[in-house]
């Protein structure tokens, strides 16, 4: 049954009211991005047309270019680690049997409520003492296990027929075989789902790449953005916000990308 | 028998991720998680130990240790970098509950992060739920754009909304100027919290939405179909039928949204600088000013463990409640 008429145009209306005010401070940012010095520290909101000069100054001058760089990067390695060792983890869990299986278990299950954050100062002593503050290791290394991960996976796994395991051992597949060429291709939307979530957590994190790198070479451009601010390095806010606008642009590929794998990830129940 | 069996495997379907109600349905099947010997499984365990090793490394190292070390820090008063230390017991718990600055901010913080969390909680549902009736042309679009915040970390979102509120060139005061209101939105306290919430809101309720969208997707059209045919008006099916499909989804992004209000929120903190008179410096800002920067060490862990505690909390009823949960199925 469709919803009436008069409710229809309601919802609309409240839909159109919430996409807007969701947008603006978007719009606003993409606006003041093409502005010049003067009309960016003034309440103009006509578009101008410095945002290459904007943008190429905050990727060349201040080295956010670098920084976006590095931000891509160290993404890009956790997820594809993440996603690598909690398959491997999840296979473990789900297709073989071992002693202290369950404490195993555990010990991945409660690290679901221990976010690094809380654990900063020690963190920080930790990577240092290894050497690898200012490195990409450090910001790569502590988040290369993932708990969320493992149990999607597991999950995945236990709705896949077990008759595959056994048609696979009699063809004589091994276990990283059997990984490789029968779980990864059948896991590719939940794939998608668990590399959104990565993908956003990474490009979310502050607290730990502000504190674990001070050189402008490794920096995570989040971090970059933020010191020029508070540093006052720039108070051109044309370049600042031409910077914020070009940060948008690798999850907004993202997420175009994986959004239907994401949906559907999670949408693959019993039901349908 | 055949029954229970299907129902635990739906409720098994469509877990949102890292909640695990959906990993270990019931407590009975919980035990027995590892004891189906019938299915078949590999035999070269020696295969198992490599699979799982990396992923126990990973986190006794950066997980485990840390947590020990920040349980031991927070039993000493550590000073000078670390060069002094001595043992005192609780007295850094006490600290929190009774100096009235550390108090201060743990009530700033639970305040802060219950607004933040009921409200993008609630604001993601209610958009779900209209994105999600039937025949809303155009909802993929509205869905796509009302996600994009998402795209700026916090970090961004708060420096966008400080330019934003900004009193002098902002687009917030250049609309209520005509009205004759012209906030200082970073002088006032109450203000500057306020456009704290609102960051945080903003930045968040994508991410709910995509959650609930996916969890949507997932609901069993014969059960809402059923009570179509009985006649239950939109309102109570929502009430009495969606709103106890979703309640997994809901539980699993009270975890996620709980954390982002404790942590995330860090960020848009540090652009705010902690002011005005410590309005924006939540439980998380004061941990790291104290671990880095005022040289207590020992306060900062004991901070730290209250909100770990209070996320720890937060889980343990999200995995409790997953079990015993209302399912119409």
């Amino acid at each position: 049954m469709r919803p009436k008429r008069s409710a229809l145009i309601a919802t609309h209306v409240i839909l159109a009211l919430a996409t807007f005010l969701f947008l603006a401070p978007i719009l606003y940012a993409l606006i003041k991005s093409t502005q010049t010095l003067g009309a960016s520290t003034s309440t103009s909101l006509a578009i101008g047309d410095q945002f290459f000069s904007n943008a190429w100054n905050a990727m060349d001058r201040f080295n956010l270019g670098r920084m976006m760089g590095n931000t891509v990067f160290v993404t890009a390695m956790v997820t594809l680690g993440k996603t690598v060792l909690s398959l491997g983890a999840a296979t473990a869990f789900v297709y073989f049997r071992f002693r202290l299986q369950g404490l195993a278990f555990a010990l991945v299950l409660f690290t679901l409520m221990m976010p690094t954050e809380a654990l900063i100062r020690a963190l920080y002593d930790l990577v240092g003492g290894l050497g690898m503050l200012n490195s990409y290791e450090g910001l790569i290394l502590p988040f290369m296990a993932s708990a969320t991960g493992t149990f999607l996976f597991r999950q995945h796994f236990l709705r896949i027929p077990r008759d595959l395991v056994e048609a696979a051992q009699v063809d004589g597949v091994g276990p990283f075989r059997f990984l490789g060429t029968f779980l990864v291709p059948l896991s590719w939307n939940i794939i998608g789902a668990s590399a959104v979530i990565d993908v956003v957590y990474m490009w979310n994190m502050y607290l730990w790449p502000r504190w674990a790198v001070t050189d402008p070479d490794v920096m995570m451009v989040q971090v970059g953005l933020v010191r020029l601010l508070s540093e006052q390095q720039v108070n051109h806010y044309g370049i600042i916000m031409a910077g914020a606008v070009i940060t948008m642009i690798p999850p907004l590929i993202i997420f175009m990308l994986l959004q239907e794998r994401f949906t559907r990830g999670f949408a693959l129940s019993g039901d349908k | 028998m055949a029954q229970t069996t299907a129902q635990g495997e739906a409720t098994a379907t469509s877990p949102p991720p890292g909640s695990d109600q959906g990993s270990k349905p019931p407590r009975k099947r919980r035990t027995s998680a590892f004891a189906h010997t019938h299915e078949a499984t590999f035999p070269q365990r020696g295969a198992a130990f490599w699979l799982l090793l990396p992923t126990v490394i990973i986190l006794s190292i950066f997980l485990y240790y840390p947590m020990l070390r920040t349980f031991w820090m927070s039993l000493y008063n550590i000073r000078f970098y670390g060069q002094q230390r001595r043992f005192v017991g609780f007295d850094n718990f006490v600290r929190l509950f009774t100096d009235p600055g550390s108090f201060d901010a743990v009530v700033r913080t639970a305040v802060i992060s219950t607004i933040v969390i009921v409200a993008t909680i609630s604001i993601a549902l209610f958009l779900a739920a209209l994105l999600n009736q039937r025949g809303i042309r155009g909802a993929r679009i509205y869905r796509l754009l009302l996600i994009w915040p998402l795209a700026l970390s916090t970090a961004i979102s708060g420096i966008v909304f400080l330019v934003l509120f900004n009193p002098n060139f902002g687009m917030v005061n250049a609309v209520l100027a005509p009205f004759g209101i012209e906030p200082e939105w970073f002088r006032d306290r109450t203000l500057a919290q306020t456009v704290m919430i609102l960051t945080l809101i903003w930045n968040r309720v994508g991410f709910n939405l995509v959650f609930y969208t996916a969890a949507y997707q997932s609901l069993p059209s014969e059960t809402l179909e059923a009570a179509l045919v009985d006649g239950a008006n939109p309102w109570q099916r929502f009430r009495y039928i969606t709103f106890h499909l979703l309640s997994p989804m809901t539980l699993f992004l009270l975890v996620t949204s709980t954390v982002f209000a404790f942590f995330d929120a860090y960020a848009v903190a540090e652009v705010f600088g902690g002011g005005p008179l410590n309005a924006t410096s939540i439980l998380i800002y004061e941990v790291t000013e104290n671990a880095f920067r005022d040289d207590r060490i020992g306060l900062a862990a004991a901070q730290s463990l209250l909100l770990f505690l209070a996320v720890a909390f937060i889980t343990v009823v999200q995995l409790r409640q997953g079990r015993k949960r209302v399912t119409y199925q």
